[in-house]
């Protein structure tokens, strides 16, 4: 069930490809204004870097998530499956899913110009990189999903989202932002397993709550 | 499949369209609902199909209580609304197949009814290039295809030409046939009284 | 106001005004038991407490929410917006005290002590929790969406107490707290219990009042 519906949310952005590219092109002007920025530092940006990677992570993922979310509002579509026989925590999970294939995807495209924008070296453990990568997104997107369901019926959504989703997900930019900067640093990553805890529990926290909770917030 | 209605409550922003209302529907009997606009036809069968939530009272399908948690009841309805609540960036071919998924039906006839209803050539177009009628062909289909016990129709009459009037008939003296729980809202008052066996008015 | 047509809330009232005014007595007019900070440092005796109680007051919310979830009764969404406006005010007051405590103690105004930040943190989720319940839709569902933010709120504050409390570990804990305590005058101690419960007799009575209010507008 699951897998039916992640192929619906991925055949329909396949024919619009409006998410990741909306996502890709949104990251690639923030990196653009960041690197006009820090021209005045261009010693420090070294440093900077890990925490703005994070900020255009955060920012791309709000547009993804509400556009994500949108699909369901089009015509109604999502009555298919509140109506269904499916319960809405596999739903939810599914989403989640979705919601992280395309985030992954756009940060795939962005992350090569965002290197080469800020002149950062790439000497450092590709497959740390990845990891960082992947849970951190996925603790964006196991907090945005649920926050972006509590907002499916608000009138304010667009503002609503990243209100939300901010604050609730500092843990997450404090821990994935200290895990990129040790990573940088070429520093092994046992040294920083207690961030990558922090970013693993709150993916498994909200995760399991948005599971719980999704069958009570989504309905017409 | 019978469906009872008890003591339902539902407000919104604090004034309520229902209150204890209740009703008893047997299985097989056919119910035309009307009334004025706002009356909440609409959210009444949006209630039933699962899709709103009730604030107080029950809904009972199949002596069962239709509720979030309780994924069993929604299988044997399907709500047929104003709205498509399909997918327009998807297929014909494609939105029947899924929901059908959904239902657990088997996908082998999606083509055969799609014929059934005149979308045979459309199946592979997208359904935001669908016109107002073909959008009620295809929740026409939906609804044959997923072949539910109790059936929820919401102005099922909207944007029909006359052979999709003769489709609808037809479909409906099916259903008619096979003694299955109808529920329709409409304006039609006249159309009513032929097609339902009892008609209620909301206030 | 029939609120305080009641016998039992106006000698709740009582007890509550009596309380503040000797509570607030006792630390105008204390000989600062920490000379360093000097008459600032009696601050602690009021911040503290009303720290702790704003975090109990979430907490309410948090367990109101389940309730609410769980048997949808009305009454838990009054007593869950009472608790979240009650501890909302309750932040407020630790986020503008805790700059005037930390001018003299650390120097500057805002610490990013971990504390501190998990209350800014929270602070800025239930205001968005008060924008979700303005724009949020159809009240009766707002109810349900509000109860799930409540609880990921409260879920939040292990992690962004960890996470800031490591991400900054010079900021241990609170500016010479140990120089309060001393085991041969345990005045501190007593005081801070005293102010303690003074600000939960004075936050139950503004809960109460509070949802006292919202069952009338809504039942009438």
């Amino acid at each position: 069930m699951i897998f039916h519906l992640v192929l619906k949310d991925l055949k329909i952005e396949w024919r619009s490809k409006e998410i990741i590219t909306s996502m890709f092109i949104f990251g690639l002007s923030i990196t653009l204004i960041f690197a006009l920025a820090f021209q005045v530092a261009p010693n420090l940006i070294r440093t900077f870097a890990p925490g703005l990677l994070w900020v255009v992570i955060l920012f791309t993922s709000v547009l993804g998530l509400n556009r994500l979310f949108s699909l369901e509002k089009e015509d109604q579509a999502l009555w298919s499956w509140v109506a269904a026989p499916v319960s809405r925590g596999t739903v939810y999970i599914a989403k989640v899913i979705s919601a992280f294939i395309f985030i992954i995807m756009s940060e795939l495209l962005f992350i090569i110009p965002f290197f080469i924008f800020l002149n950062l070296p790439s000497n450092f453990s590709f497959i740390s990189f990845a990891l960082i990568l992947f849970l951190g997104t996925g603790a964006i997107v196991s907090v945005g999903c649920l926050i972006s369901g509590i907002t499916l019926q608000a009138r304010l959504r667009d503002v609503l989202i990243p209100i939300l989703l901010f604050p609730s997900a500092s843990p997450v930019a404090i821990a994935a932002t200290k895990c990129t900067g040790l990573l940088f640093n070429q520093i092994p990553l046992v040294n920083y397993l207690f961030w990558l805890l922090i970013l693993g529990s709150f993916f498994v926290i909200f995760g399991l709550f948005g599971y719980l909770v999704f069958n009570q917030i989504v309905e017409e | 499949m019978n469906l009872d209605i008890n003591n339902l409550s539902k407000s919104f922003y604090h004034v309520p369209v229902f209150q204890s209302f209740s009703i008893s529907i047997k299985s097989g009997e056919r119910v035309g609902l009307f009334g004025p606009n706002g009356s909440g036809k609409t959210t009444l069968l949006k209630m039933i199909s699962g899709i709103m939530s009730v604030d107080k009272g029950e809904i009972l399908i199949g002596n069962i209580l239709q509720d979030s948690e309780n994924i069993k009841t929604r299988k044997s309805i399907y709500y047929l609304g104003h709205s498509l609540g399909l997918y327009p960036g998807l297929t014909g071919n494609e939105n029947i197949s899924f929901i059908s998924k959904l239902y657990g039906k088997s996908e082998l006839l999606v083509l055969d009814v799609l014929k059934k209803v005149g979308l045979g050539k459309l199946e592979n177009k997208l359904v935001k290039f669908y016109s107002q009628g073909m959008l009620q062909r295809l929740k026409l289909a939906t609804a044959i295809i997923l072949n539910p016990e109790i059936i929820l129709l919401d102005e099922p009459l909207n944007g029909l030409d006359n052979e999709g009037l003769d489709l609808f008939k037809k479909v409906y003296t099916e259903w008619e046939e096979n003694s299955k729980t109808i529920f329709v809202v409409s304006h039609d008052q006249e159309w009513l009284k032929n097609f339902t066996s009892r008609t209620i008015e909301l206030t | 106001m029939s609120f305080f047509k009641h016998r039992n809330n106006l000698i709740h009232a009582g007890i509550a005004l009596t309380l503040s005014v000797i509570n607030i007595y006792i630390i105008f007019t204390l000989d600062p038991p920490n000379l360093a900070q000097g008459v600032f440092g009696n601050i602690f005796f009021i911040h503290v407490p009303i720290a702790w109680s704003a975090f109990l007051l979430y907490f309410a919310v948090m367990v109101c929410g389940i309730f609410y979830l769980t048997n949808k009764s009305i009454k838990w969404d009054y007593r869950g917006l009472a608790f979240a406006e009650v501890g909302t005010i309750f932040m407020f007051l630790v986020l503008t005290t805790g700059p005037i405590w930390a001018k003299p103690a650390w120097g500057h105004f805002w610490p990013w002590e971990p504390r501190l930040t998990t209350s800014l943190i929270l602070f800025l989720i239930f205001l968005g929790y008060f924008m979700l319940r303005e724009f949020g839709g159809n009240p009766e569902q707002v109810s349900r969406y509000a109860a799930v933010l409540g609880i990921l709120a409260f879920l939040d504050v292990p992690l962004i107490f960890f996470s800031v409390k490591f991400w900054l570990p010079k900021m241990q804990s609170h500016p010479q707290v140990g120089q309060y305590f001393s085991s041969a005058n345990p005045m501190s101690t007593y005081l801070i219990i005293f102010s303690f419960i003074s600000m939960i007799i004075i936050s139950s009575l503004m809960v109460r009042f509070r949802t006292n209010i919202l069952s009338m507008n809504h039942t009438s």
